[in-house]
């Protein structure tokens, strides 16, 4: 191949200035949303290690008591759906930087589809908790 | 995309050997980055041998004299030699810088010099910069205001004019794009550190009043938000500028646009 025909296959430089002007009109909402993920996560993480201290040692009905507590099946709940967002916004992040084409699509899908496991697994199982209750 | 390792055909060889005639204690050894388009032939480290001596003190000094002594084929950019045309950036010793502001001296041991990384190659030192130049133009790089003309000029107090401090000095060398991660997997998406720290010179400028639809323009997920502060640019900056700080401003402005 010769250097022109490799320049002409570059696609950095063959984009124009006016292809340029486009943008998808989005992106901010995603970047509020990572940094307020970020900060709710500091005070939950820590009370999730507080109480992880705190059933330590107890067993099975210590720690099925713990989370049968309102207040903390409400934090749990609350941990898991806010842990497994910025888990997918996370992982979003990385596969944009390094893949391209259509493993970049296929590789978001499974991305989503192992974080909505994720979140109704996690969801359900603390649903059964208070059926038990 | 991502590429760790280079092409085939860009894999880089071992080259010529120069020698110098006769070694002293301020002799200098060089691996400068060969490619000529013409031959078909893969890029080489070519070794020069070169009395400091014998020319000035900084590498663009040593790359002239090496042109003018030793080995004529050699191509680079170069025009200002006082670092404000910004024609001479290239990788030397590892780091994006521009030649004829950094000194031999500054370096110990042999000295690589390489084009700037993961840009297309015209012939050796020089790279493609025409996306690069593109994204510039994308940014609509002018005053654009709604107001009619004044009789004078358009007045800027000087709190106001303060504020374009530590961007106007951009001298558009492409050190801080072509040392960006993300830059190198996504020049085809993402504007750049330089692009975008020319575009928050206009967001920031008082007079403009196009701020709303240049912010709408960059709203996307690559042209603005690839930037992860890997800092790079900034590290790498001769005339000192903090590209990452102004992309760190337009993020901040992004989300009050309304």
């Amino acid at each position: 191949m010769s250097t022109k025909e490799a320049l002409a296959k570059n696609d950095a430089s063959t984009r124009s200035a006016q292809s340029w002007k486009k943008s998808e009109k989005h992106g901010a909402g995603e970047w509020l949303a990572e940094r307020f993920t970020s900060l709710a996560l500091i005070p939950l993480t820590l009370w999730a290690a507080w109480g992880a201290w705190q059933i330590a040692g107890g067993g099975f009905d210590a720690a099925l008591a713990f989370v049968r507590n309102p207040f903390n099946m409400a934090a749990i709940a609350v941990s898991i759906v806010l842990a497994v967002w910025h888990m997918y916004m996370g992982v979003k992040v990385i596969i944009d930087d390094y893949l391209q084409g259509p493993m970049r699509g296929v590789c978001i899908f499974l991305t989503f589809l192992l974080s909505v496991a994720v979140l109704f697994g996690s969801l359900g199982a603390l649903y059964l908790v208070y059926q038990g209750a | 995309m991502v590429e760790l390792t280079l092409p085939k055909n860009s894999k880089i060889k071992k080259g010529k050997t120069y020698k110098a005639a006769k070694r002293t204690r301020t002799t200098r050894t060089y691996k400068i980055y060969r490619f000529d388009p013409a031959t078909g032939e893969n890029p080489s480290w070519d070794t020069y041998e070169v009395d400091s001596a014998d020319h000035g003190p900084m590498l663009l000094d040593s790359l002239i004299h090496i042109k003018n002594t030793i080995d004529s084929t050699l191509s680079f950019r170069r025009s200002c030699r006082e670092g404000i045309c910004g024609s001479c950036a290239m990788n030397i010793g590892g780091r994006n810088t521009l030649a004829c502001i950094k000194g031999h001296d500054e370096f110990s041991g042999d000295i690589t010099i390489a084009p700037l990384p993961h840009m297309p190659v015209v012939k050796d030192l020089v790279p493609d910069l025409t996306g690069f130049y593109n994204q510039y133009a994308s940014i609509e790089p002018y005053l654009q205001s709604k107001t009619p003309d004044p009789e004078k000029e358009r007045l800027q107090t000087p709190k106001n004019r303060d504020k374009l401090d530590g961007l106007y000095e951009c001298i558009l060398c492409a050190c801080c794009s072509t040392s960006c991660p993300s830059y190198w997997w996504n020049q085809d998406k993402y504007l750049g550190p330089a692009a975008l720290l020319q575009s928050y010179r206009w967001l920031a400028d008082s007079r403009d009043e196009n701020t709303k639809e240049r912010l709408e323009a960059l709203e996307d997920p690559f042209k603005l938000y690839r930037c992860h502060t890997i800092m790079n640019c900034a590290q790498v900056c001769p005339k000192g500028l903090n590209p990452a700080k102004a992309i760190a401003e337009i993020k901040k402005m992004m989300p009050a646009k309304g």
